[in-house]
């Protein structure tokens, strides 16, 4: 029983990234319709943001969860400036390919600098150790990973739901001609949604320093999952992201402890399932796409 | 505000839609533009509007040329847009669908006014815009552009769907709408009820515009037209 408690709290921990992640690629997708296959090597390099404002500038890792997320949606910023904003107009195929182009690039550039082995970072001093929660220890790292991503899933819904840029978000995922038809300039609203977008992959890859390795690759596996993530909750659903994203990684970890060889294709068969009984997401709405 | 329109032309990638819209709308008039399924009436307004942007022709409001303008530009201009569909969005509150224009001008209704006028959206703010019914949506559509401040309306088909009761009150809105000095260009399938809102009337077919013709001159000709319409 305690084994299965302790595997159902990584998985939620597995299902904060996963919600973050999720996140950033619905609120894009909502916005550009474009499926930002670069969202996997943002993480990436949030994560050597995290290692090389630590070991080059000596700067503690709570500076780095808010710079180096920054960085990465400066970078986003510019990258959607300067390649895919020409692209709207066109098939989103084209999208993906760019982006898709774009990731191997990125990777392939940080495994040029720091090789495949990755680099070490380790927790901030005040987040070693374990807490005693019950009669069970907890890593306090992966307690404050669970809190800090739920307070930012939270929050940004709360900016999309309660605000006012929120509700231009939510009219231009919804149908952008017809809000551009009441007057907003929904084109002045791509670049921030975009950069805030990626940077939340950021703040994952900042997040995830201490717990994985630090490698060019290490977002390449993780994407392909949360597309699948993206796709039960309904491309471009909020909500819908974050509590799949949360779903899913208790999922895939309890299916580890029950019938270790589905963990791995336990996403996929629930996204194949969803595909064929409800097309539109769990949280999509049919007319949205 | 005065429209005018001349020699619009518009294409869906290689299948021409309008071969030759001519039209003017004086200030403060209400014209319909009528004709059968697929005669180019949307796709006229769509273009006015400038969502729809594979066109040729001369589009102006009160001397202001709007055939390159973005449709957050004409909208900003004093333009609104109800479409077939009404377009409310299920993920805003009505309230929201209220609000969410931007204010094009110092004409722009309060939301007071708008409640007085339409008390329902006023009962039913906090529900989802979609959770209305049919008319409701319809006068959510229209409230909104006028909150925007819109001195030109373009509405289309409003009354398709709707009740006969729900009918009479778009035309009272609508009359309402004129009282008030706003400008009206109206697409309507509906010749009987475009006689009791609109001034004159604009016969399209096959994507031009081939006839101006006064109220009277429908009520003589109502049988020819019908035919045209396909009724």
């Amino acid at each position: 029983m305690e084994n299965v408690l302790l595997q159902a709290f990584n998985g939620l921990i597995n299902g904060a990234f996963y919600a973050l992640l999720s996140l950033g690629l619905a609120v894009i997708f909502g916005m550009l319709r474009v499926l930002n296959f670069m969202h996997g090597a943002l993480y990436m390099l949030g994560a050597f943001g995290a290692y090389l404002l630590t070991a080059e500038l000596g700067l503690s890792f709570w500076w780095a969860l808010v710079v180096s997320p920054l960085a990465v949606a400066a970078v986003g910023f510019l990258l959607e400036r300067v390649f895919l904003r020409w692209l709207y107009d066109l098939d989103p195929l084209y999208n993906l390919l760019l982006t898709f182009g774009l990731a191997l690039a990125i990777q392939d550039g940080m495994r040029l600098r720091f090789g495949m082995q990755g680099v070490p970072y380790s927790a901030p001093p005040q987040l070693q150790g374990a807490l005693q929660i019950g009669v069970m220890f907890f890593p306090t790292y992966r307690l404050f990973v669970l809190a800090f991503s739920v307070l930012v899933c939270l929050g940004t819904w709360w900016v999309i739901e309660r605000t006012r840029v929120g509700m231009v978000i939510r009219a231009a995922t919804e149908k952008p001609m017809l809000t551009r038809a009441l007057g907003i300039d929904v084109d002045r609203w791509i670049p921030p949604v975009f950069a805030f977008g990626v940077a939340l992959a950021g703040l994952a890859g900042v997040l995830a320093a201490p717990m994985r390795n630090v490698s060019p690759l290490m977002g390449a596996d993780l994407i392909i999952t949360t597309f699948a993530i993206v796709v039960i909750g309904g491309m471009g659903s909020i909500l819908g992201s974050v509590v799949t994203g949360f779903i899913v990684g208790v999922a895939a970890a309890l299916g580890a402890v029950y019938y270790p060889p589905i963990a791995n294709t336990l996403v996929f068969i629930l996204m194949a399932l969803v595909l064929l009984l409800r097309p539109q997401g769990l949280f999509g709405s049919a007319e949205a796409g | 505000m005065r429209l005018v329109v001349d020699d619009l032309q518009a294409w869906y990638g290689e299948s021409q839609a309008l071969r030759g819209v001519t039209l003017e709308v004086r200030d403060g008039e209400v014209v319909t533009l009528v004709g059968r399924n697929g005669a180019g009436k949307t796709t006229t307004l769509r273009c006015i509007m400038g969502i729809h942007r594979q066109k040729r022709g001369r589009i102006s409001l009160d001397g202001t040329d709007l055939a390159r303008l973005p449709p957050q530009r004409i909208a900003r201009l004093g333009v609104g847009y109800v479409q077939d569909d009404r377009g409310i969005y299920s993920t805003l509150s009505v309230l929201e669908n209220l609000t969410l224009p931007a204010i094009a001008g110092g004409d722009a209704w309060s939301l007071d006014r708008i409640f007085a006028v339409f008390p329902v959206l006023r009962e039913r703010a906090r529900h989802p815009g979609t959770r209305l019914s049919g008319g409701e949506q319809q006068m959510l559509a229209i409230a909104r552009v006028l909150r925007m401040g819109a001195r030109l309306l373009l509405m289309d088909e409003p009354t398709e769907g709707l009740a006969p009761l729900l009918v009479r009150r778009v035309g009272e809105i609508i009359r309402e709408i004129k009282s008030h000095g706003l400008t009206v260009l109206l697409v309507e399938q509906n010749l009987r009820f475009a006689t009791t809102v609109a001034d004159r009337h604009y016969l399209i077919v096959n994507g031009r515009t081939i006839e101006d013709l006064s109220n009277q001159a429908v009520a003589e000709r109502e049988r020819e037209l019908l035919e045209y319409l396909g009724v």
